[in-house]
């Protein structure tokens, strides 16, 4: 859907007759999954923009004489697309926070929010605030002020975070008694109220932050400009039209106008104690910090690779085994779940099998994330199985059943030993491939390797420490494999040839 | 139908009138054969002429349409192959292949021990010096330890007997034996299979090496468009 988004946004910057007309453009970046009142494609015509962030992008490009262009860039990855020119600006709902002021040049806050905690109707009167929460689960967005709130309170309180890459399922899991509460932005909240039912929004502010336009630190005078313009639009109440159009103007936005005009300094993030920033370390403490994650994210990594692809070659045995021997009927079944296997994408299997069947079925997330991977990968583990199977001659076999051998016997002592020698170097492949996939699963609130890297990397604005140490755990773990495999090879290969 | 001592045989594999089709093609046209025991038949004939299916047949590897094979009190009749019937066909009869198909993953002496173990529930270490034994026999007893792609093809064909032989059938079939063969290796594998026959074994073999069949065998028949003639 997203992808079809892109390339419907694509064909309307491509027909603009503003670009013909060789208009400077105003690219500013933003992730439509956010939603309204943020950016959304709209409901009447998929390939128009609508949201709040929409029109303020309008209003600076407008005062900067220029066209604005929107540039589809992941939320999480706004910051870095912005900092290496994709775009001017990265407009959508992005947080006021320290290492931001502190890597990239951001504009005034133009918008005033707060963090909430929602919880079950059933549980409004016992979990008002984090210290309440003591050994539950508390979902989050990845990479928020909310998220490093819930990891604090993770050592304080004892509860567990837990993070989701978009603003809707953590309410749904919410309902669904995945998680215990859920601390997200107020306006999220509120949207998010409207349409799920069975939770409380606590009135209890956490903590408050405003949301701003980030820039790259190279782009300082037209953050200036930009800046000029927001405070204009302050002035003249084009800002609070626009909010009240999008139903989000409240008592908290006149004070943080004020504030910004009167040039006071408004501190990032208000209610919560920051501490140090990621962004400010050296390198070295930074990756200190950093490490322990890293590791437990790396044991995270391996332990559900293993266990899916232990049950993905027992799985793909079994269904290699029953496309060889089976009857006519199972061969068509088993054949029409490998093909609806390769040929639906591993995401939606794992998002079809954590939210599309938690009506039924609510598996943990840990579970879902072993079960989707293995039930992918049991699909490619039998293609390769089923052709080594296929692979031993059928003169041995003939052979096998003259000494006697039963059927069962010539599969366990003849062709499977020979056909598993043959399949060992494409099944070693598949692992360090499982491996590396295994970083899909952060979609199901598992933190897997990838996952945290990418918090780290937003922490500290930057992918090259992250970056490096990631590929150097993948590497620690996929590089044993790879010898491994050579190994048993090499053993084995006087045996196949 | 008798020895070279002109006693008579008893008969030891009946073949009675067997048709076989592939698709459309007609391979066995109404074959029919008797053999005694201790007997060593040469099924002669051109390629295609249905001498290969013919051995595969008595093997139990193919299904035949109409009419009936016996081997000794084993009987099978057209149609399908009752599984019973084949497994009591498979005490009877040992089969090497033209090409051998030993075990790849395993060692020779493997080969040779894995059926009286598997199948025939002997102890390991009594099968695997039966194994050396006849290996000794063969004269092959010092590859015992090697992987088939490491024997040479005399060899390999040599492994495969020895393996045919382990479960002791009274019918060993063999498809072509002479055809990855030197002249002196043939001579070699023709005292070999008179040496076999001593000892009341009865083979049948399908060769289009005239030389070796009439070197070889106590008897030669021919095969012409899925029929024995002669």
């Amino acid at each position: 859907m997203r992808t079809a988004l892109a390339v419907g946004l694509l064909a309307l910057a491509m027909s603009s007759p503003a670009r013909a007309q060789s208009v400077p453009e105003f690219r500013w970046a933003g992730d439509p999954e956010g939603g309204a009142p943020y950016v959304e494609a709209s409901p009447t015509d998929p390939n128009t923009l609508v949201g709040f962030d929409v029109e303020i992008a309008d209003l600076i490009a407008k005062g900067l004489g220029r066209t604005p262009r929107f540039v589809l860039v992941s939320f999480y990855s706004i910051d870095q697309s912005v900092a290496r020119g994709d775009a001017d600006i990265g407009l959508s709902g992005i947080e006021d926070t320290v290492p931001r002021r502190t890597t990239m040049a951001v504009t005034v806050p133009y918008y005033a929010f707060r963090e909430v905690l929602s919880v079950r109707d059933g549980d409004a009167a016992r979990f008002r605030t984090l210290a309440d929460l003591a050994g539950k689960r508390v979902a989050t967005l990845a990479g928020t002020i909310a998220y490093d709130m819930l990891l604090r309170a993770e050592r304080e309180y004892g509860l567990t975070a837990v993070s989701y890459e978009d603003d809707v399922h953590p309410y749904s899991d919410l309902v669904l008694g995945r998680v215990d509460a859920v601390l997200l932005d107020n306006i999220l909240a509120d949207r998010r109220k409207r349409t799920i039912s069975g939770f409380t929004i606590q009135p209890t502010t956490i903590a408050s932050s405003h949301y701003v336009g980030v820039l790259s630190p190279s782009n300082a005078p037209l953050r200036d400009r930009a800046n000029d313009i927001l405070r204009q639009a302050m002035r003249d109440g084009t800002l609070e039209r626009i909010f009240r159009k999008w139903q989000v103007w409240n008592d908290e936005q006149p004070p943080l106008y004020q504030a910004v005009l009167a040039g006071e300094t408004i501190p990032a993030v208000t209610g919560v104690e920051t501490g140090e920033s990621a962004a400010t370390l050296s390198w070295w403490r930074a990756t200190i910090r950093y490490l322990p994650a890293l590791l437990r994210a790396s044991v995270v990594t391996i332990l559900l690779s293993c266990l899916s692809m232990v049950l993905a070659v027992a799985l793909g045995i079994a269904i290699a085994s029953g496309r060889v021997y089976g009857r006519r009927g199972l061969r068509m079944l088993l054949t029409g779940y490998v093909e609806l296997v390769r040929g639906t994408p591993v995401l939606l299997q794992l998002f079809v099998l954590y939210y599309g069947i938690a009506a039924a079925i609510k598996l943990p997330a840990f579970a879902a994330a072993f079960l989707g991977l293995a039930f992918n990968y049991a699909a490619y583990e039998s293609e390769i199985y089923r052709s080594a199977l296929e692979a031993v001659s059928v003169g041995q076999l003939e052979a096998a059943r003259t000494l006697g051998f039963t059927e069962r016997q010539v599969l366990t002592l003849i062709r499977g030993p020979q056909a598993f020698r043959l399949a060992l170097a494409p099944m070693m492949n598949d692992f360090i491939a499982l491996l590396k996939d295994s970083s899909l699963v952060s979609v199901l609130t598992v933190m897997e390797l990838t996952k945290q890297t990418q918090i780290f990397a937003t922490n500290l604005g930057s992918w090259v420490i992250p970056g490096t140490l990631c590929a150097a755990l993948y590497l620690a773990m996929s590089l044993p494999l790879s010898a491994v495999a050579r190994r048993l090879e090499e053993r084995w290969k006087a045996a196949t040839v | 139908m008798s020895d070279a001592t002109g006693q008579p045989h008893d008969v030891i594999v009946t073949i009675r009138d067997v048709h076989l089709r592939r698709g459309p093609r007609a391979i066995l046209t109404g074959a029919s054969l008797t053999v005694g025991r201790g007997e060593i038949v040469a099924l002669m004939g051109a390629s295609g002429s249905g001498k290969t299916t013919l051995l595969r047949a008595i093997a139990g590897l193919e299904t035949f349409e109409e009419g009936a094979i016996a081997v000794d009190d084993v009987s099978l009749a057209g149609g399908p192959l009752a599984p019973q019937s084949i497994r009591a066909l498979r005490r009877k009869v040992g089969m090497v292949f033209q090409f051998h198909c030993l075990f790849e993953h395993m060692s020779a002496v493997q080969n040779i021990w894995l059926a009286p173990v598997h199948v025939h529930r002997m102890a390991q270490q009594e099968a695997e010096r039966r194994a050396l034994e006849l290996m000794k026999t063969l004269g092959v007893e010092h590859r015992a330890r090697a992987l088939p792609r490491e024997l040479s093809g005399g060899e390999a064909q040599r492994v495969a007997i020895a393996r045919a032989l382990a479960t002791d059938p009274p019918v060993l079939l063999m498809d072509e034996p002479t055809a990855s063969l030197d002249p002196a290796r043939r001579n070699e594998l023709s005292m070999l299979l008179k040496s076999l026959v001593s000892r009341q074994r009865t083979l049948l073999i399908a060769t289009h090496d005239e030389e070796f069949a009439h070197t070889a065998a106590t008897r030669v028949v021919h095969v012409t468009d899925g029929r024995v003639t002669s």
